[in-house]
């Protein structure tokens, strides 16, 4: 009797197991047309030499050549590269404490609160590359000029002029503007990471942070041993979301170097920029991640 | 570990928003509308400044470059200006027919797949999440130009090229060399963005199908499984329970992906050759501008920021609509019910 | 679970390893470069007007003045086609320019009621006018003709020669010197007329008034003396100065402009091949502009149409296009304001009267892969014809008109060999040459006089990637035939 209960068990699992590749087929059949072909594509692109021609796209191999030169014989890819990096490496951190932080307080009990939800959700519906260029306009003469930035002096205090005029260099310049651009992307890369955290937050049952009341622990105790752990599967999602953003999103580094050389016309030379970076972005996301799984292990065996 | 607590009593909501606060008092409370207001006036900036700019007139954006009231009002001549340079009425109705089925459609092919993720253990399911990272990561513009190649000559698995050459080598036996050409072209046509959507594969589809299988899988299976012992199949288990009960995760990636069709421009710009959708024209106009009124686009040319502004503003005006309408139920809905499990 | 993802970071680290090493030969050069690159997004749109560009004029033609409405010739060509062989064709025309939009709809209309012709235009924005046509090609489906926007070198990527238009070189509506400059391989490849609707030319304007406060000479009276330079420029503005509130006296619209039309050059484009074009001269001519900022002479930041308008500057470089009635200076008082032709390079130009130009290349050309290419011929023959087009009327006054079109239409051009990256396609052309104008080359004028000779020697070693850059890949593109 239990023999065939098993075989029945068994049985449903197959017939499971056939029903989800059912609902998951079309979606393998898009990904064969509409992106296995084309990344294979733009692989092989990246080891050839391309050239678009009246017969259409010419392609020479060339092998690593263009790997090579991206690497060896162009200085600034590395450049490039290790700016993704730094940028990943400090805008990551910032981005998910500040979505908790301002998750947390948006979670909370207060006036207004339903407009700042609304507030600071809004970057996610306004950024898109065309709109976030024209208002932050910046023309040759000024380093930044139009919409925001130069310290929300309205654009009036240019900072080449200031800095100019205390006889700083132009490096001095251009960092304080970079700092600035930099404060204010942060700040506009956090929308979609604030409604996860939120997400997250409202399932945290009530009770428990009733029973650590009732053993008086403190706001901070409270935090740490409660509403972090209980967050950690839904940061790994934000966290997995936001590194995916920071690496891939028009306005990274070197995206926006990769997208210029095809908007020229080029296909062989950014497709190897492009595949090394994927490369190094993968191998460092993929070494954050497994980080943090052990991160997360650690603090359910403690 | 398993949320063992899903549907809790609205008495138990209201107190664990009070016990959430941090701290208590004035300060506290000071100090939080503080951080709140400096911080969002970091995003609101850039809005102000594109409503005062694109109603500011000629002369008053001569006369004081950044002051926040303008001394004289030009909106209707800005915003008529901007309508016709972005050729409004038809775009917004290309978009409407264009980006917003596709996105539609990305939201229900992605919740089938991310069922078939979430319930199903099926062969290959590790590799096929491997895949489905694969496809988060990889830029939209590595894959643009071999896509145009492809849309060009459009094969269902290769087994339209396969049917051709087999005609043909049929037809070479009998020493006729017809062709039959059955791979459409389909660019320039709406199937461009509507035929990736439909199989899970259109605009950060990857996302939203991860966004599905998080939430898919956090549901209790106990309504499913008596589901199964009732005799429903797979698909009617999926329509009658767990569709209903996904509401919020159904809300929020229609918000996402329509956000994200609306302001594509990307895609469209580059498959289509006629009736482009908004996001386009914002492209076109300035040199609409330059070109019919010989307006340039600087910081410091007059009009010309004000048109700009403007067109920026009647571009993302419906999604803000939209948004303010939907936001009860998405900011709310988040609350009932979270979308982890 | 864990061993399978370990495997597979091993694996990704592997291979990010082989690529370094094979990467990890010589040092990258030091690059000089006294501004930081930045990562700003430098999405420029089109008509970002840092303008000081393009004439097309030139060649020994004087045509286009006013004109006869409508009255398009159809007479076959130099090269004997028929345009009756070509009707119920199609010709595909991509332009980030609408003809519906400005005056040459009613050309287009009458063209293909003439000739039976269709004409279909496909838009596209500026930033991605390149892109858009190569992936058009790539799917077959090439346009027939593209409007190159300064986009050089780009449009080598896009464009083929036009000798499959079978257009007549010889018709003389053409500007030659284009035909010139646009030649590789022996064939050209953009083509452009003398004076037509687009051309866009810098003037001076003045405010006779101030001028007559300031008792400083008029532009014409120091032609007339055979004076007018970019220094007379300067001393005008000096002038103002003194009895304007010490407000700087004059402006420029644009870097570029100054820079070029005081005989300046970035690149040299002659025969096909790019060099480096910054000499001697460049320091000059920047340390001219840098002192007379640091004397506040010029005026920055702030638009120039408003400055003049307000009285804030005496003179200023603009547009041509402010002569017209729908101009930036369609408000100002008209009957105060003096226009005249830009200062020369020096006084040895201005005794052999050579105007300066600032080398812009614009124009039209066929698009690899055209599938009706004759019939883009006649398109292009009628369409650039400045004969179709009226545009009379259109001017402030008919002052203001007869300068127009003589300023359009001068016939000694000197070096147009001073070929320049058009400032608004700096990312097109950027990411081929490597070299941002703005922040690399035209800074240089922007701080202290004596620091203008090495940030310039800074900016001639840019320049000199960017032009080996250029050049390979012109070859590239023209060895793929």
């Amino acid at each position: 009797m239990s023999k065939s209960k098993l075989k029945k068990a068994r049985g449903i699992e197959e017939l499971k197991s056939r029903y989800g590749f059912f609902f998951v087929l079309p979606w393998i059949i898009g990904l064969i047309m509409f992106f296995f072909i084309p990344i294979i594509q733009s692989i092989i692109y990246s080891f050839c030499s391309v050239v678009v021609t009246s017969d259409g796209v010419k392609t020479t191999w060339v092998g690593l050549e263009n790997y090579k030169e991206i690497l060896k014989v162009d200085p600034k890819y590395t450049t490039w590269l290790t700016e993704s990096i730094t940028s990943f490496a400090y805008s990551l951190p910032i981005i998910l404490v500040l979505s908790l932080i301002l998750a947390i307080m948006l979670n909370q009990n207060f006036r207004g609160r339903v407009f700042f939800r609304a507030l600071y959700f809004l970057p996610v519906i306004i950024a898109t590359g065309k709109v976030m260029s024209y208002v932050f306009t910046t023309t040759d003469e000024n380093l930044v000029e139009m919409g925001v930035s130069a310290g929300m002096a309205s654009g009036m205090i240019k900072v080449e002029d200031l800095t100019s005029a205390l006889n700083m260099g132009t490096e001095v310049a251009t960092f304080i503007s970079n700092a600035i651009n930099n404060i204010f992307n942060l700040v506009w890369s956090c929308g979609i990471q604030i409604v996860l955290f939120l997400a997250g937050l409202q399932s945290i049952p009530s009770t428990l942070y009733e029973a650590s009341k009732v053993e008086g622990a403190t706001k901070w105790e409270e935090f740490w041993f409660i509403t972090f752990p209980m967050l950690s599967r839904i940061t790994l999602l934000v966290g997995i979301f936001t590194m995916v953003e920071l690496f891939i999103n028009e306005r990274a580094p070197m995206i926006e170097q990769v997208y210029g050389k095809m908007r020229g016309g080029q296909y062989d030379i950014p497709s190897a920029m492009i595949w090394f970076y994927f490369i190094a972005a993968c191998a460092i996301m993929g070494i954050l991640i497994l980080l943090f799984y052990k991160f997360i292990l650690k603090r359910y065996e403690a | 570990m398993k949320n063992p607590l899903k549907n809790i009593s609205e008495a138990d909501r209201l107190r664990a928003l009070r016990y959430a606060k941090v701290g208590t008092g004035v300060a506290y409370s000071l100090i939080r509308y503080a951080l709140l207001i400096s911080i969002g006036f970091l995003i609101i900036y850039p809005l102000l400044y594109m409503i005062v700019t694109s109603i500011m007139s000629t002369t008053a954006f001569n006369n004081s470059t950044r002051v926040w009231i303008p001394t004289e009002i030009g909106m209707k001549d800005n915003f008529s200006k901007a309508i016709e340079a972005l050729g409004f009425v038809k775009s917004f109705l290309n978009t409407i027919k264009l980006e917003v089925v596709s996105a539609l459609l990305e939201v229900v092919t992605c919740a089938v797949i991310g069922y078939g993720f979430a319930r199903f253990d099926f062969k290959g399911k590790k590799i096929f999440t491997g895949i489905l990272f694969l496809t988060i990561l990889v830029p939209d513009m590595m894959v643009l130009i071999p896509r145009m190649v492809n849309y060009s000559n459009l094969d269902f698995m290769f087994i339209g090229k396969g049917i051709e050459s087999l005609v043909a080598w049929i037809g070479g036996l009998f020493g006729a060399e017809w062709i039959i050409n059955i791979t459409p072209n389909i660019v320039n046509t709406g199937w461009t963005l509507w035929l990736p959507s439909l199989f899970g594969v259109g605009l950060r589809s990857g996302v939203l199908i991860y966004i599905y299988i998080q939430f898919f899988s956090g549901l209790p299976r106990e309504l499913e499984e008596a589901a199964w012992v009732d005799g429903a199949g797979p698909f009617k288990t999926f329509l009658k329970i767990a569709v209903p009960s996904s509401s919020v995760v159904f809300i929020t990636v229609l918000v996402f992906s329509l956000i994200w069709h609306w302001n594509d421009s990307l895609l469209s710009g580059m498959y289509l050759t006629s009736d482009l959708p908004l996001a386009s024209g914002l492209n076109t106009v300035v040199p609409y501008m330059v070109q019919k009124w010989g307006i340039y686009f600087t910081a410091n040319t007059p009009q010309g920021a004000s048109i700009v502004m403007a067109a920026c503003l009647l571009f993302i005006t419906p999604m803000l609509i939209f948004y303010m309408f939907i936001q009860r139920g998405f900011i709310e809905s988040i609350d009932r019910v979270g979308i982890t499990g | 679970m864990f061993n399978k993802t370990k495997r597979i970071l091993a694996l990704l680290m592997a291979l990010v390893m082989v690529f370094t090493l094979a990467g990890c030969g010589a040092e990258p050069e030091e690059e000089i470069s006294v501004i930081v690159e930045e990562d700003i997004v430098y999405e420029t749109v089109g008509g970002n007007t840092t303008s000081g560009d393009g004439t097309t004029s030139g060649g020994n033609t004087t045509s286009g003045g006013t004109s006869t409405p409508g009255g398009s010739t159809s007479t076959p060509n130099g090269n004997g086609v028929n345009p009756e062989d070509y009707r119920g064709r199609t010709v595909k025309f991509i332009s980030t320019i609408d003809p519906a939009v400005d005056e040459s709809g009613p050309v287009v209309e009458n063209f293909e009621k003439e000739y039976g012709i269709t004409v279909e235009i496909i838009p596209s924005g500026l930033d991605e006018h390149a892109q858009k046509v190569m992936g058009l090609i790539a799917a077959d489906q090439s346009p027939d003709v593209a409007r190159s926007n300064g986009d050089f070198p780009a449009f080598m990527g896009y464009l083929q020669s036009l000798d499959a238009t079978k257009i007549d070189y010889n018709d003389p509506i053409w500007n030659q010197n284009i035909f010139k400059m646009t030649t590789f391989n022996g064939s050209p490849y953009l083509c452009d007329t003398v004076g037509n609707i687009w051309a866009e030319i810098d003037i001076v304007m003045y405010s006779k008034s101030l001028l007559k406060r300031a008792n400083a000479y008029t532009p014409e009276e120091y032609d007339a003396m055979g004076k007018w330079t970019w220094d007379a420029f300067f001393e005008i503005g000096k002038a103002v100065q003194k009895v304007n509130n010490n407000k700087p006296g004059c402006a420029i619209n644009s870097k570029e402009c100054y820079y070029h039309a005081a005989g300046g050059s970035i690149y040299k484009l002659k025969d096909g091949v790019v060099s480096n074009g910054m000499d001697n001269k460049t320091v000059e001519i920047m340390s001219k502009y840098s002192q007379a900022k640091k004397d506040n002479i010029v005026m920055e930041g702030k638009s120039v149409t408003a400055a003049l308008m307000e009285g804030d500057i005496g003179i200023t470089t603009l547009h041509a296009w402010s002569l017209k009635k729908t101009g930036d200076l369609k408000n100002g008082k008209w009957d105060d304001y003096g226009f005249y032709y830009l200062p020369y390079y020096d006084e040895a130009a201005a005794a052999a009267k050579q105007r300066p130009v600032t080398g812009i290349f614009r124009g039209w050309g066929l698009i690899k892969g055209a599938k009706e290419p004759v019939a883009a011929g006649i398109f292009l023959r009628e369409y650039l014809d400045v004969n179709n087009y009226d545009v009379g009327g259109t001017y402030i006054s008919p002052a203001a008109e007869t300068f127009f079109f003589e300023v359009n239409n001068i016939a000694e051009y000197s070096s147009f060999e001073n070929y320049n990256p058009y400032m608004t396609y700096i990312d097109m052309n950027y990411f081929i040459t490597g070299v941002k104008s703005g922040q690399e080359i035209y800074h240089a004028m922007y701080y202290d006089p004596n620091q203008v000779a090495t940030n310039v020697a800074a900016a001639k070693g840019a320049v000199d990637k960017g032009v080996k850059n250029i050049n390979e890949f012109i070859e590239q593109q023209l060895n793929s035939h």
